[in-house]
């Protein structure tokens, strides 16, 4: 409710102003109730006070599982899900709690996997075995049919099933009902707020969002305020749901109803852009804009810019990826640069066109297909409804394989004499047992997960698992290419390098040495020596350095063993390097390594090189170095860029940024991320988070507050970018 | 000829200060000149320098073992290690088994082929930018040789080659290495012979007599002054100085550098006198100033490091040597 009594009437921008507020007490808020959380921020609203519900067990454990006891809870929990109305806002609607989160157990019980435990362990795999969503959704579908379109055509196609796909078709009408609930009780809060609202524009608006919302619940949107708050509707529920942050080709799904609006006198563009502000506010999924469309044609049109225009006006987290190819407007390549540089907040991000479509083509895909497959995640590429992935979600440990490997050569010592190349051998079969496991896993996950979780919000945007009544987890789809990143690259290829280098090379250590130092975390005697000269030496990321090497070396071996194995049932498999927010968790498991890393201590970031790679930390050096290390087939292994503000401030900043962007991107390298922080704001802001609360930083493939970081990845960030 | 040796002190990739575009800019070791406000002693003596942090050292004893002219002692009451630099003979072998960076060897010798392998790395950056490689110092013209071979392998390489250098040889030997350079930039730091002597220890005779035959040989310039609190900072210095190279045919832009104080840590840890404690930074407003008197020489001026301080050409406004106005990059900047 707001109470306005100011003479003028409310302009956009003070809405937004106020919608900004009201984001960043939220934050503080959820914050402070719920601890920190090193991820997205997903555009949640805190519950109200005394918010109650319980999920109906269909499972002796407690636990929901099936469509049927999905579909069940989802309808309960929609029913009581509280409604959000903010006058100022174009949109209505927050979401406030995770379905997932209330169950009690995991992994469905009766599918058990424990044989493939131990070598999950042994090699630090995140198997993705249970991994929900991380592919995407065609929101073409949906908003060309809308909820009531996408009912009828459930019914249509359980009707031409017959009856044995029932519990299917009716989880996924039960959802749609669910979710159309939840938009007519928000009507009905909406109607009461514009009842009592006293400012004449934010009533109008009431008005108006009422009108969008009543329509909205069953029919397709027209206007680009309906299309904006379908899609925010979508979010929302699929979020709800299980989690889904998947965007898609947000420029070209708008602009259809953009175009009709500006033609029909019915916006301006002040009005675009206010709504795209609020469609970016209500959560900040990760959506592409411009590219090349399937023809090659460039995609960029006048609401590309809207876009970043919105998402500037914002200044909240945003998780916006710019494609570059030959043919981008120049002009959107250029505002993007300029927004990382003028506004810090570590976006848009940038894909890149040649690496990811010739790529993906090498897996025998066409041209087209390739350019549909678009940035819809952190740092996942997919085909919006068409092809699956679980992206983001199986990772090898590449630091606990390269241990492994050690003690094993180690133990052999006896027998066999220690050597760089005999480990490179046991790392390399070590490797090979941890891409079977993971292909293994990968099977059991896809004959398991429709009963585990199955997909019902992302199928009705997908092609194929309404017509064939099949879950996209269960051959709903056409495409099943699984993304399988390694982790800790620089961890590993430093490690390499330092052991060539000290051991062999220079011989000032021994190998018996480096066992003993490692045992001991380089805690006895002589051991900070050692490790700093182990890490002092010839390091990932300097260019022509034994790192560099190494690490091409790894990331060849690593994609030669996904590609020379398609899983046990025969599905391919596609291979990146990232680590997302894991790098704490995924250190945690192993012990010290030879690139002077004590025990615990996080592995390295993604394909970045270590920081302090280079005393310049040449920003083309790491760029050479990541585009050297592309698996190259379609998926990505991102940069992480972290730029002084001082080069913000640089006369040739926007032409070397833009360079080095282009350059990376000309050299094969698939998707940057950069941050550009004040490394003595940031020490400030880590010590006194609250005293910066609308500090954002790209942590990984997305932006956060600062202030709602745990202090241990705070700390992460701090180092990352005051040693860059 | 490649494999001429210099001594260098620095390959620094990603500059956009030394030139058009992303540069690598090579810093060799040694310099004629001693002005009191270098920002980089480190790059003064042509041999190695030592550099010491103590708060680095771990107390390992390496560089004691190391030191065969008993320059480095363990100091029995407080466990630190104790440098006599008067026995120093800067051979570097104690920062050689220092791996904490308490101790830093500063230079390196690196054949011309050594250092294209490392410049090269770069190469599409620079085609993309309309960047190179730009040879700075110290001074390079003190390594006369190996500058001129460096310039020529780099040129021969298809690289854009810049030269960064004081002015202060005779012409005769300097000359070569003007005319292998794709660019020259140079400074020009006070017009009076007096103020310049005292300043940086030497007449400005020869860099002015240089300047001009320089400036005959139609290599594109680009003069540069470091503005100085106290020594340069005034309109009229700089006033004159900008007519003086308004004479120039081939001049790209005059470019002023605002003074950045130090602090005394990086001459500390070389143990040298930092002279220039309590000197502040010239307010942008005062360098927009200075460019302004600059401008009224009919000259393009820059200010360096800041965002609005751009070309002004007199006349056109075409983009004055700006060269790396990248041809992809449209709309506003
Ligand atoms: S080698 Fe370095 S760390 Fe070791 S005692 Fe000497 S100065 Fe200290
Ligand atoms: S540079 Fe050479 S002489 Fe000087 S302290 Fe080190 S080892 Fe001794």
């Amino acid at each position: 409710m707001t109470t306005a009594t100011l003479s003028q009437p409310l302009s956009y921008s003070d809405r937004l102003e106020r919608l900004k507020q009201t984001k960043l007490r939220q934050t503080r808020q959820k914050r402070d109730r719920n601890g920190y959380m090193d991820r997205d921020d997903h555009g949640t609203a805190p519950l109200p006070d005394g918010f109650s519900w319980s999920p109906i067990a269909n499972h002796s454990n407690g636990s929901f599982y099936r469509s049927k006891g999905w579909a069940a809870n989802f309808k309960s929990l929609m029913e009581v899900h509280p409604v959000y109305v903010d006058a100022n806002d174009a949109l209505a609607g927050r979401w406030m709690v995770y379905l997932s989160s209330y169950r009690r157990c995991g992994w469905f019980p009766d599918a058990d996997f424990s044989h493939l435990k131990p070598e999950q362990e042994l090699y630090g795999i995140l198997s993705g075995i249970g991994a929900q969503q991380h592919f995407g959704p065609d929101y073409r579908i949906g908003l060309a049919l809308g909820w009531g379109g996408l009912l009828a055509k459930v019914r249509r196609c359980h009707q031409d099933h017959g009856l044995d796909k029932s519990e299917f078709y009716e989880a996924e009408q039960d959802v749609i009902v669910g979710v159309q609930d939840w938009i007519r009780r928000t009507v009905a809060a909406i109607n009461e707020a514009e009842s009592v609202e006293t400012d004449p524009t934010l009533k109008a608006n009431l008005h108006e969002m009422a009108a969008v919302n009543e329509w909205l619940v069953d029919g397709p949107p027209r206007t680009l305020r309906e299309a904006c708050q379908w899609l925010a509707w979508y979010c929302m529920v699929s979020r709800i749901y299980n989690g889904d942050g998947a965007g898609g080709q947000l420029d070209e799904l708008l602009r259809p109803y953009y175009e009709r609006d500006i033609a029909a006198g019915r916006i301006d563009d002040e009005e675009a852009i206010f709504t795209l502000a609020c469609l970016l506010l209500n959560d900040p999924h990760y959506h592409q804009i411009g590219g090349p469309g399937a023809d090659g044609r460039d995609m960029t049109s006048l609401i590309s810019f809207l876009i970043v225009e919105a998402g500037r006006r914002l200044g909240i987290p945003c998780n916006l990826t710019i494609r570059v190819h030959d043919g981008l407007d120049p002009d959107l390549f250029n505002l993007g640069v300029r927004t990382l540089l003028e506004d810090k907040k570590g976006w848009p991000r940038f894909s890149g066109e040649k690496g990811l479509t010739e790529g993906f083509m090498r897996n025998g895909y066409s041209e087209a297909l390739a350019r549909e497959r678009i940035a819809v995640g952190c740092h996942w590429m997919a085909i919006p409804g068409r092809e699956y992935t679980v992206n983001d979600c199986v990772k090898i440990n590449a630091a606990k394989v390269f241990e492994v490997a050690f003690k094993e050569m180690m133990r052999e010592s006896e027998t066999v004499v220690p050597s760089v190349s005999r480990l490179w051998s046991l790392f390399a079969e070590h490797l090979r047992r941890a891409v079977l496991c993971t292909a293994k896993g990968l099977d059991f996950h896809l004959a398991h997960q429709k009963d585990n979780a199955p997909e019902l919000l992302i199928n009705l945007l997908c092609d194929g698992p309404i017509e064939r009544g099949l879950d996209a987890s269960a051959g709903g789809v056409d495409m099943y290419n699984l993304c399988v990143d390694g982790s800790a690259l620089a961890t590993v290829a430093d490690s390499f390098a330092a052991l060539e280098q000290r051991i062999e090379r220079e011989r000032k250590l021994s190998w018996a040495e480096v066992a003993r130092h490692l045992s001991e975390d380089y805690r006895g005697e002589g051991g900070e020596r050692v490790r700093l000269m182990l890490r002092s030496g010839e390091r990932y990321g300097q260019g022509t350095s034994l790192g560099d090497d190494c690490a091409i070396r790894i990331s060849e071996l690593f994609t030669g063993l996904i590609r020379a194995n398609l899983t046990p049932e025969g599905r391919l498999m596609i291979p990146g390097w990232f680590s997302w927010s894991s790098t704490i968790p995924m250190g945690r498991v192993v012990g010290a390594t030879p690139n002077g890393r004590h025990a615990g201590a996080p592995i390295s970031h993604g394909a970045n090189p270590d920081p302090g790679f280079r005393k310049d930390a040449a920003p083309t050096a790491m760029a050479h170095a990541i585009a050297a290390i592309q698996p190259g087939y379609g998926n990505t292994a991102p940069m992480q860029l972290e730029l002084d503000p001082g080069l913000a401030r640089d006369r040739g900043a926007v032409d070397a940024l833009g360079c080095l962007i282009k350059t990376h991107f000309d050299e094969g390298g698939t998707l940057i991320n950069v941050n550009i922080l004040d490394a003595d704001q940031l020490r400030a802001a880590h010590k006194d988070p609250d005293a910066f609360p609308d500090l954002v930083v790209r942590v990984t493939g997305f932006t956060a507050y600062f202030a709602s970081l745990s202090p241990e990845f705070r700390q992460l960030v701090v180092d990352r970018l005051i040693e860059a | 000829m490649n494999n001429k040796v210099g001594t260098i002190t620095e390959i620094q990739r990603f500059c956009l200060h030394d030139g058009p575009g992303i540069r690598t800019t090579v810093f060799l070791k040694g310099c004629n000149m001693r002005c009191v406000w270098c920002h980089n002693p480190e790059t003064l003596r042509p041999t190695f320098d030592i550099l010491v942090q103590p708060t680095k050292c771990i107390r390992c004893g390496a560089c004691v073992e190391e030191c065969t002219h008993g320059a480095r002692k363990i100091d029995e009451h407080t466990g630190d290690i104790a440098y006599r630099t008067d026995y120093c003979v800067s051979c570097g072998a104690c920062a050689e088994s220092c791996y904490s960076s308490a101790i830093v060897r500063v230079g390196r010798n690196l054949s011309v082929s050594e250092v294209l392998l490392e410049v090269a790395e770069d190469r599409a950056y620079y085609d993309r930018s309309g960047g190179g490689v730009t040879i700075s110092g110290g001074e390079p013209t003190c390594q006369l040789e190996f500058t001129v071979a460096l310039l020529r392998a780099c040129r021969g390489h298809g690289l854009h080659a810049a030269l960064e250098t004081n002015l202060y040889a005779p012409w005769d030997r300097v000359e070569i290495a003007l005319r292998e350079a794709d660019l020259v930039m140079f400074d020009i730091k006070l017009m009076s012979q007096v103020r310049h002597r005292e300043a940086t220890g030497v007449s400005n005779t020869r860099i002015l007599h240089n300047a001009t035959r320089l400036s005959q040989l139609g290599t594109p310039l680009i003069v540069r002054t470091p503005v100085v609190p106290g020594y340069n900072d005034t309109p009229l210095e700089i006033g004159k100085i900008a007519r003086y190279i308004s004479r120039f045919p081939s001049l790209l832009y005059y470019e002023l550098l605002p003074f950045h104080p130090l602090g005394t840590s990086k001459y500390e840890s070389l143990g040298m006198p930092y002279l220039m404690g309590g000197v502040h930074e010239p307010s942008p407003d005062s360098m927009r100033a200075l460019a302004d008197s600059a401008r009224e020489a009919g000259i393009a001026v820059k200010i360096a490091g800041l965002i609005d301080g751009q070309v002004q050409a007199s006349g056109d406004d075409n983009d004055n040597g700006n060269a790396f106005a990248a041809p992809f990059l449209l709309g506003q900047t």
